[in-house]
């Protein structure tokens, strides 16, 4: 009987346990966990001088093996610094890390601090998942100090800062300038129409050699929507009144142009499924001899490829003399709505994007730093990372993004344009019924988003 | 013996007690599938009637029918589809037949059986996304393996970009898929081979009967709970999986080469939408199992006899 007994408790706590395991998602996201903890977040973090050790969680959305190492060191300086303070590291693979911020921010388990990009943020922000950092923004010593570029990048929510940039990643061109070279070529591109008249000398199938590494695979459309926007010279993808632009002739000629480098032969044909790594693969075994990437690529290519059979040059400008473009960031520092350690993060947000800090990790990671003064700092003045600084340099340049704020983007650029485009570059498709069905999606979600949103 | 005398005195307490033993034992188990097999289960299939989109979490409603009308609507459907069914057939087909021919070879004993035998069955035991990456290099246009012999042999002019034709990409995957699963039907069928005693063939041999009449008079009945059982799993699986699409193709060009979980995944992926994914989930769910009773019906496995 008492083993029974022992048998039936024993049941009992097994099922207690089982049942708390499986509701715990939907408990946690309830108010009790974030309201008991509530009182002791402004304890320790206003009063500060008592020091009580506290605990904080990074997670990092690009592990690398020099990556993780320097932001772990860097933690461990920040510990170093304040040693009440420790900080943990965790990481998500790049390509599961927007589910796993939205999985996380839903359950209530997101982490103190988050690096993230800027296209998720806007999602985050609107869910109330990420802390708004405007009044620390507010105060903080170093907001006078920052580039133009940084108070203009999509760092905000309805007008309020949530997230920090990093650095910045802008699109830039790599160059084979030895074929430039066996062609008697300059390694120049000044104009759009450059870009096109190249893409067709550059290309010999013969030898197995195309102009364009293209990307016909998910986010293949920014780059055409770029193209689009140099071309009709506006800041937008939308007319005033919601409607896409690519309703305008124009902009459907522009569309029309940027994929005749494909329909013509002037990139491999297996482009049509390129992403990011088969692009930066493409030119760097010799099938292309122009890509269109960020700074990151930069570390790649030095690793790969011969010295001085390429470089970066800065994008092509509009027919205007202008450079409409976008320059963002992939791994800028955001607060989870539910730290229980709200100033300690942000101190340790402070501490990462310090002027030293932000200096030591754009020259490590080929990004542009979000300081004026580090502008100035030799290293973004020679080299293929000059193709991208000379860009944000130059007065000439229009700040023109792909419209983040609306939760379908991930959605268009990842999947339905890339059906749609794909279906145009195999013939299954009309240029008119795709630039129709694009421009469609587009404006739908825009107008949605306006009547949501009114301004 | 306190026991027995206080279970003595309370007699219908024993009786009782005796009654729930059975359950209190099986509980575990039953909490254990419910916790992480029926509620994901349940949860899943609520999903598939919610308007529940990872972006909104102010905006979950029960939307009635809506996704599922939305799964309709969607023209890309019969195509994912019709690739849905060609690649499991061509997939499991092969796989049966070469994974059949495979084991009848070695069922036999020769010099380095044991080596050959390791080395064919070595693609069971490597990473898919490996497999992935290898076969995608092989069917490159420019640097790929198979089109460099198709080159020299005279075959064709210039590299043919198998993975960026429409309606062609999904063979080059298909052939990855049937490389990589042909050990599994060999290990299961060499398996049940070896159960069959000898004695049998010994005597149909001296009723005079050839190679072919022992194939399908003996081998082939004697193993076709295996034969059933193997190719019934091998279809879910093979139905299943999308790892091999994810990585040579992506499902393009122009979902060309999708199935129906990469198709899912892709929702999934881009769009947050967890309400249409469910409900295409569902549609899986229906599927398979409508397929389970009609294989196992048409094949008459109960009367196969047990393995």
């Amino acid at each position: 009987m008492q083993r029974k007994m022992f048998i039936v408790l024993v049941c009992a706590a097994l099922a207690l346990m089982m049942a708390l395991a499986g509701c715990s998602p939907a408990g946690q996201s309830g108010q009790s966990q974030n309201g008991s903890s509530g009182s002791q977040t402004t304890q320790g973090g206003n009063g500060g001088t008592p020091a009580k050790p506290v605990k904080l969680t990074y997670l990092d959305p690009l592990p690398s093996p020099e990556r993780t190492a320097l932001m772990q060191d860097l933690l461990k300086r920040f510990h170093d610094q304040n040693p009440n303070i420790e900080v943990e590291y965790q990481s998500v693979p790049w390509d599961q890390a927007s589910k796993k911020w939205l999985a996380m921010g839903a359950s209530g388990t997101l982490p103190d601090v988050v690096s993230i990009d800027d296209t998720s943020m806007t999602g985050l922000a609107a869910a109330g998942y990420i802390e708004n950092l405007q009044p620390y923004y507010d105060k903080w010593s170093q907001t006078g100090n920052l580039t133009e570029a940084s108070k203009l990048s999509r760092n905000k929510y309805k007008g309020n800062v949530y997230a920090i940039p990093d650095g910045f990643g802008l699109q830039g061109l790599f160059v084979r300038t030895d074929w430039f070279k066996e062609l008697n070529l300059e390694p120049k591109i000044e104009t759009w129409d450059d870009y096109f008249d190249l893409a067709k000398k550059l290309t010999d199938p013969a030898k197995g050699r195309y102009g364009i590494s293209f990307r016909g695979g998910a986010n293949g459309i920014l780059r055409a929507m770029e193209y689009v926007v140099n071309a009709v010279h506006t800041d937008s993808w939308f007319e005033k009144d919601g409607k896409s632009i690519l309703y305008r002739p124009e902009a459907a000629a522009a569309f029309k142009k940027f994929y005749s480098v494909y329909l013509d032969g002037y990139a491999p044909k297996e482009s049509i499924n390129w992403g990011f790594n088969e692009m930066v693969q493409g030119f760097m075994n010799g099938q292309a001899g122009i890509l269109n990437q960020t700074p990151e690529v930069i570390v790649t290519a030095d690793k790969n490829m011969k010295p001085g059979t390429w470089t970066v040059l800065p994008m092509p400008k509009a027919s205007d003399g202008k450079r409409y473009m976008t320059w963002g960031y992939t791994a800028g520092y955001a607060m989870s709505a539910k730290s229980q350690n709200k100033a300690e993060a942000w101190k340790l947000i402070e501490f990462l994007s310090s002027p030293e800090i932000n200096l030591e990790y754009c020259k490590k990671f080929s990004a542009i730093p979000i300081y004026k003064k580090n502008m100035d700092d030799p290293f973004f003045k020679q080299g293929p990372i000059a193709g991208y600084a000379a860009s944000l340099a130059d007065a000439n340049i229009v700040y023109s993004t792909p419209p983040s704020y609306l939760t379908e983007l991930p959605n268009f650029s990842g999947t339905y344009a890339v059906q749609e485009t794909q279906k145009y570059l195999t013939g299954a498709q009309s240029l008119d019924d795709t630039v129709k069905h694009l421009a469609d999606f587009l404006t739908q979600a825009q107008q949605k988003y306006m009547k949501e949103n009114p301004q | 013996m306190p026991t027995t005398s206080h279970a003595k005195t309370n007699a219908g307490g024993k009786r009782r007690s005796a009654a729930l033993e059975p359950y209190l034992l099986l509980a575990p188990a039953v909490l254990i599938l419910a916790a992480f097999f029926a509620y994901p289960l349940l949860k899943g299939i609520t999903l598939a009637f919610y308007h529940y989109v990872l972006f909104e979490p102010q905006n979950i409603y029960f939307a009635g029918l809506d996704n599922f009308k939305k799964i309709v609507a969607d023209p890309n459907l019969p195509l994912i589809l019709r690739n849905s069914v060609l690649w499991v057939a061509l997939t499991v087909g092969l796989q049966f037949l070469l994974g059949f021919v495979l084991a009848l070879a070695l069922n036999k004993t020769f010099r380095g059986k044991n080596l050959y035998q390791s080395v064919v069955f070595l693609p069971w035991a490597v990473s898919g996304f490996l497999i992935g990456m290898m076969f995608k290099w092989m069917f490159n246009a420019q640097n790929g393996l198979i089109n460099y012999w198709l080159v020299k042999a005279g075959i064709v002019a210039k590299g043919v970009p198998f993975l960026a034709l429409p309606h062609v990409s999904i063979f080059p995957v298909i052939v990855a898929m049937v490389w990589y699963g042909v050990p599994f039907f060999g290990i299961m069928i060499l398996a049940a081979l070896q159960s069959i005693p000898h004695d049998i063939y010994e005597s149909a041999e001296i009723d005079g009967a050839g190679s072919w009449t022992k194939l399908f008079k003996i081998t082939i009945p004697y193993i076709k709970p295996t034969l059933i059982v193997t190719v019934l799993l091998r279809v879910i699986w093979v139905f299943n999986s999308a790892d091999l699409i994810y990585i040579m193709t992506n499902g393009g060009p122009a979902n060309s080469s999708d199935n129906l979980p990469s198709y899912i995944l892709s929702q999934i992926f881009n769009t947050s939408d967890f309400g249409v994914a469910s409900a295409l989930g569902l549609l899986m769910l229906v599927l398979l199992t409508v397929y389970t009773v009609i294989f196992l019906y048409v094949t008459k496995y109960e009367d196969a006899g047990d393995i």
